[in-house]
């Protein structure tokens, strides 16, 4: 397709996005950040991690995006009790059949909030985590499908580490973006002090359909990438493995992995979602930019020197960010 | 006088018991060399061994010697020692062969000697030395053993117990002063003319260099020298319009990097021009924009633009050089 006619159905397509976040615009105060984030997931088909304090508004923005699209939505408080049967579902025996019949758990929804995700054992996050992968559940002897879109919207609260369970490294990667959430600036404060004061809490209303969302996807993986574009993605990520062949040789003591072929995948389809929302019809090295941190902060691992200096994988992808050349 | 019983064991392990007057115990071992220290003379050879004296001080020496005789046609084999002749007796050095008297017709007579000492005081014997004839292991003459008297040194308790003396210093002689002297001379002497040399030679060296080194191309000078050789290559006129844009945005965002310290080639367009707005005119900064923004569409965006765009994109990196580059001022002549 030539570029002038992808950049007008991408206008066309895309008109959506603006009407999204005016919706959550009106529940959801200075987090602009978030739900551009949340959209990005939403239109690239990628899981989202959440972390932040408590008090953010992460679930209330995880809420608001599932309202404003029609489609099936559900909460699972994760908790150290939890079992996976209470997830995914279990076998359940009808006295009056005289026979098992499969109860479905929460995950049948097109959007899951698994808040506070740390909480729960290994075996409850690893039966969400492949359910994310795989998009199905085997209860009993049977597998069933999840429902399309299948979109896994999890927080976590950093503070309070008693108690819980830091989910590994090869989970933790399944998530395309994990995005952080931090304060509101004073002014935004001021408004969500009146907006609560008032005690009139606004409500969003649906605009969109889930085939709407999978029509949006397709268009999404249609946004043009251009092969410099794709090179920058692999200079960054190769960079994040090994950082002396970027003369980063300051940063390679402080690297002990870097990100994982699932991570150049994920940057380039976070790229072009931003790209989608930014209604551009082809990738530029801001949208790689912009998306970075989200996609690379979980899949780079710190070794104790970095740890002990308290030099975080934001600081390490800046290093890299300034290092590779821009197309 | 007292009385007192010795004993001394012998190679073999038989024993040999004396009563001695201490007072005599000289005497007692003349008697004993005596009675033991028989001359053999067999096979055509004979042998005997004693020491220049029985009666040494702790780790004082003395030479035992070994005297052959034999016939011409005989051949003899001298024992090999290592480092001892028995236990407690150590040998200090082994002298050569010494011929005493050569009877061409008759006999033959030599002395092998060795200087032994011992570090354990007492009464300890040398044992036979035997000496095989005619490399046949059967036929051997031996010595008789010989008594060898180590005196301790005599303790007093009653003493006060003295520490090591310390060595003495000898003081440094003139020779030595001068042999010094002589040394560090020499190396202040050797360092001196390497520096001096190595000096020269780089000096020279530099000369030539400086000669041939063309003059650093300021950062301006550079990218209007590639600007010019980017616009020779025609690369847009030949469909490669990508690949010039690509070059033209690499000069310009290079000769941002040197001229103003931004670091471009890392930089997103809207990183650049966000730091170039405060560092140029509105008119500059329009043409940086252009060519920026042009490029990006060409590169990433699939944009074909017109031959004028082009054109215009090097117009204006030229311009935006030629308007940043730093001015030269010169002093009026009064």
């Amino acid at each position: 397709m030539d570029i002038k006619e992808l950049n007008e159905k991408i206008q066309r397509e895309s008109a959506f996005v603006d009407l999204i976040q005016m919706e959550m615009d009106k529940v959801i105060v200075g987090q602009k950040y978030m739900t551009e984030r949340l959209l990005i997931g939403l239109l690239s088909n990628g899981h989202i991690l959440l972390e932040g304090v408590p008090g953010l508004a992460k679930t209330l923005a995880i809420n608001s995006l599932a309202s404003c699209i029609d489609a099936g939505f559900s909460r699972i408080q994760f908790t150290p009790d939890l079992l996976p049967a209470d997830l995914i579902g279990t076998m359940i025996y009808n006295q009056k059949k005289e026979e098992f019949t499969v109860r479905k758990g929460p995950i049948f929804s097109n959007f899951i909030l698994a808040d506070e995700i740390n909480r729960a054992p290994a075996k409850v996050q690893s039966a969400l985590l492949e359910a994310m992968q795989e998009k199905q559940v085997t209860i009993g002897d049977q597998t069933f499908k999840l429902p399309e879109p299948f979109l896994v919207l999890a927080t976590q609260n950093p503070i309070e580490q008693e108690g819980t369970y830091t989910l590994p490294e090869a989970q933790v990667d399944r998530f395309m973006l994990k995005v952080v959430i931090t304060y509101p600036n004073k002014e935004d404060e001021r408004k969500i002090i009146r907006q609560n004061a008032g005690g009139v809490f606004p409500k969003t209303s649906k605009i969109l359909t889930t085939a709407e969302i999978l029509k949006s996807r397709e268009v999404v993986r249609e946004v043009y990438m251009d092969e410099k574009i794709e090179r920058y993605i692999i200079d960054i990520v190769f960079a994040t493995r090994a950082p002396k062949d970027y003369k980063l040789d300051k940063i390679a003591p402080l690297i002990s992995y870097g990100g994982s072929p699932r991570a150049s995948i994920s940057l380039a389809l976070a790229s072009k979602a931003y790209a989608f929302i930014k209604r551009r019809g082809y990738v530029i090295p801001e949208d790689v930019r912009a998306v970075c941190n989200d996609v690379l902060r979980h899949r780079i691992g710190l070794t104790y020197e970095a740890e002990a200096e308290n030099i975080t994988s934001e600081n390490v992808i800046a290093e890299i960010l300034n290092a590779v050349e821009v197309p | 006088m007292s009385m007192e019983v010795r004993r001394w064991k012998l190679e073999g392990g038989s024993y040999v018991k004396l009563c001695v007057f201490v007072p005599l115990r000289e005497i007692a071992i003349i008697v004993f060399l005596f009675f033991f220290s028989l001359a053999a003379f067999s096979q055509g050879a004979s042998i005997s061994a004693e020491l220049d004296t029985n009666v040494i001080k702790l780790g004082g020496q003395t030479k035992l010697r070994l005297r052959i005789e034999h016939t011409k046609d005989v051949t003899i084999a001298f024992p090999q020692f290592k480092d001892s002749i028995a236990s407690h007796i150590e040998i200090v050095e082994e002298h050569k062969l010494d011929t005493l008297s050569e009877e061409v017709t008759t006999f033959y007579k030599f002395e092998k000697s060795y200087t032994i000492t011992s570090f354990d005081s007492g009464y300890w014997v040398i044992p036979p030395i035997r000496v095989y004839l005619n490399n046949d292991t059967s036929k051997y003459i031996e010595t008789e053993p010989v008594m060898l008297d180590v005196k301790g040194v005599a303790l007093d308790p009653q003493k006060e117990v003295n520490d090591i003396k310390e060595p003495l210093s000898m003081g440094i002689t003139l020779k030595e002063i001068l042999i010094i002297a002589g040394i560090i001379f020499l190396v202040v002497g050797l360092i001196s003319a390497i520096a001096l040399y190595w000096l020269f030679f780089r000096k020279k060296k530099l000369k030539i260099t400086q000669l041939f080194q063309p003059k650093p191309l300021s950062a301006h000078e550079k990218a209007l020298g590639l600007l010019d050789q980017l616009r020779k290559k025609k690369l847009w006129e030949t469909n490669q319009v990508k690949l010039y844009h690509s070059e033209l945005t690499d000069i310009v965002r290079n000769y941002i990097d040197e001229r103003f310290g931004v670091s471009s080639p890392e930089q997103v367009s809207d990183e650049t021009l966000a730091a170039m707005k405060d560092k140029v005119d509105e008119n500059t900064f329009t043409k940086l924009k252009q060519l920026l923004q042009l490029a990006d569409m060409v590169k990433f965006a699939k944009a074909e633009p017109l031959s004028n765009e082009n054109e215009l994109s090097m117009n204006n990196a030229v311009d935006f050089v030629n308007a940043t580059k730093p001015v030269e001022v010169k002093e009026e002549k009064k």
